[in-house]
């Protein structure tokens, strides 16, 4: 059945990108992973989403209460071959799905919101500026704000020599430049959404890393003094009190080190990055493609329904197109 | 060595920040030279001195043939209160609660301070392979 096959790929292509993203995470550049990964998330978890709640549509469109509500008939929809009460259950994943990731959009709106404004109160000008707070406590982040602000507390500072500092400063506005945040949290909303993709804002938080670790280094022209501010900074910070686990934000910092002096011989991954943007295109096409063809035999079911008179009530006239 | 202007401004401004922290005073144009990475040239430093002193960021005061620039104000000291509420309200914040922060660096395991402390004191780039 064609309508099957077209409603099946987004759920394979999604279900693939849930599996491959960690080896794609290790092919990429991380600029790519960054960007290419939260893209296709989305793309994949918003058609799988639209074509589970077609097979939903369709199965409980077999039920003769909904075909009479909806004034179809039930016979002249795509046959699925099973009872239409397994609708039901695809339904309520569809519902939870839909409501966990509209709950966790409108989180997430929140968040940026408070940045931005924390952002507007700690005023100075252009996108960037430093923010030295004085705190003993070694602590430094980019907050994400239409002009991002860099807090960096004394006590950090402190830890640093000049030279770390610098690059320090410049993998945070590393993170405010390429905006970060969005690719990370447009990632969040894909694993939300479908939870096939849970892999991806991990990999993704560390591609961001890791190209900001990067942008550090060709800033201060030296991986060792970037690896050094890593390692200090890390250091002054101290260790964790409570178990490792949750809180697993981006890459762990021996990692960055390790990346950073040794990096991995990249070469050019563009066949790579060009076959998964190729491969979210045909997602995105096969999906509206199926969404037509599910438009289609849900007006033929009616026409159906009104030719037949299986229906007492007459649909509502149709303009030829 | 070509930098952007705002660069050594700031640059500048994290060293006499620091030399005031450490109780060291005002910093004459050729200590603040000397603090710097990359050798910038006096006459350079001297202008984003006079620069910053203009904005108002730095105070000076004679000494010897030349002057010796402090901080107008410690930069946090400017607007403690606010600051430290907005860095509260962001830490604080329900759930998630650094989900949009980007930090430096997280937490770290306790193994992982034993790696970077033989790391940092300079064991060379090979001790990765552990």
């Amino acid at each position: 059945m064609r309508l099957a096959v077209l409603l099946a790929l987004p759920l394979l292509a999604t279900a693939l990108l849930g599996a491959g993203a960690p080896a794609l995470g290790r092919r990429l550049h991380p600029a790519s992973v960054v960007r290419l990964l939260p893209v296709a998330g989305v793309v994949g978890a918003a058609t799988s989403g639209f074509s589970l709640s077609v097979v939903a549509l369709v199965l409980l469109g077999h039920a003769a209460d909904v075909a009479a509500l909806g004034h179809w008939s039930a016979r002249s929809l795509p046959e699925p071959g099973v009872p239409w009460a397994w609708g039901l259950p695809v339904a309520v994943v569809v519902a939870v799905l839909l409501l966990t990731s509209t709950a966790h959009v409108a989180r997430v709106l929140a968040q940026l919101w408070r940045a931005e404004l924390a952002c507007r109160d700690l005023g100075g000008p252009g996108s960037g500026a430093v923010v030295v707070v004085d705190a003993p406590a070694a602590d430094a982040y980019a907050i994400p704000g239409v002009r991002g602000r860099v807090l960096v507390s004394t006590g950090m500072l402190a830890a640093l020599d000049p030279a770390e500092r610098r690059a320090l400063l410049a993998h945070e506005r590393s993170h405010l430049a390429h905006r970060h945040h969005l690719w990370i949290q447009a990632a969040e909303v894909a694993r939300v959404a479908n939870p096939l993709l849970r892999a991806l804002p991990g990999l993704v938080r560390s591609a961001c890393e890791q190209e900001a670790d990067l942008d550090a280094a060709r800033s201060v022209r030296s991986p060792q003094v970037t690896a050094r501010a890593i390692a200090r900074a890390a250091l002054a910070r101290g260790t964790r009190a409570a178990p490792p686990g949750l809180a697993a934000t981006g890459a762990d910092v021996a990692e960055r080190i390790e990346t950073l002096l040794a990096p991995a011989p990249r070469r050019p991954r563009g066949a790579v990055a060009a076959l998964l943007a190729t491969a979210v295109l045909a997602t995105l096409v096969v999906s509206l493609v199926s969404a037509d063809v599910t438009e289609d035999s849900f007006e033929r079911a009616q026409a159906a329904a009104a030719g037949a008179g299986v229906e007492p009530h007459r649909p509502p006239p149709r303009s030829p197109s | 060595m070509r930098r952007e202007r705002g660069a050594l401004e700031r640059a500048v401004l994290l060293a006499v920040e620091e030399s005031s922290r450490r109780g060291g005073g005002a910093l004459t144009v050729a200590e603040v030279v000397a603090a710097l990475d990359g050798e910038p040239a006096y006459t350079t430093v001297l202008t984003t001195l006079s620069r910053l002193h203009d904005k108002g960021a730095l105070t000076r005061e004679p000494r010897g043939r030349g002057f010796a620039y402090a901080l107008a104000a410690a930069p946090a000291a400017v607007d403690a209160a606010r600051t430290a509420r907005q860095m509260r309200r962001l830490l604080e914040a329900e759930g998630r609660r650094d989900d949009v922060l980007a930090r430096f660096v997280a937490e770290l395991d306790p193994a992982d301070a034993t790696r970077l402390r033989r790391f940092l004191s300079d064991d060379p780039p090979a001790a990765g392979a552990s």
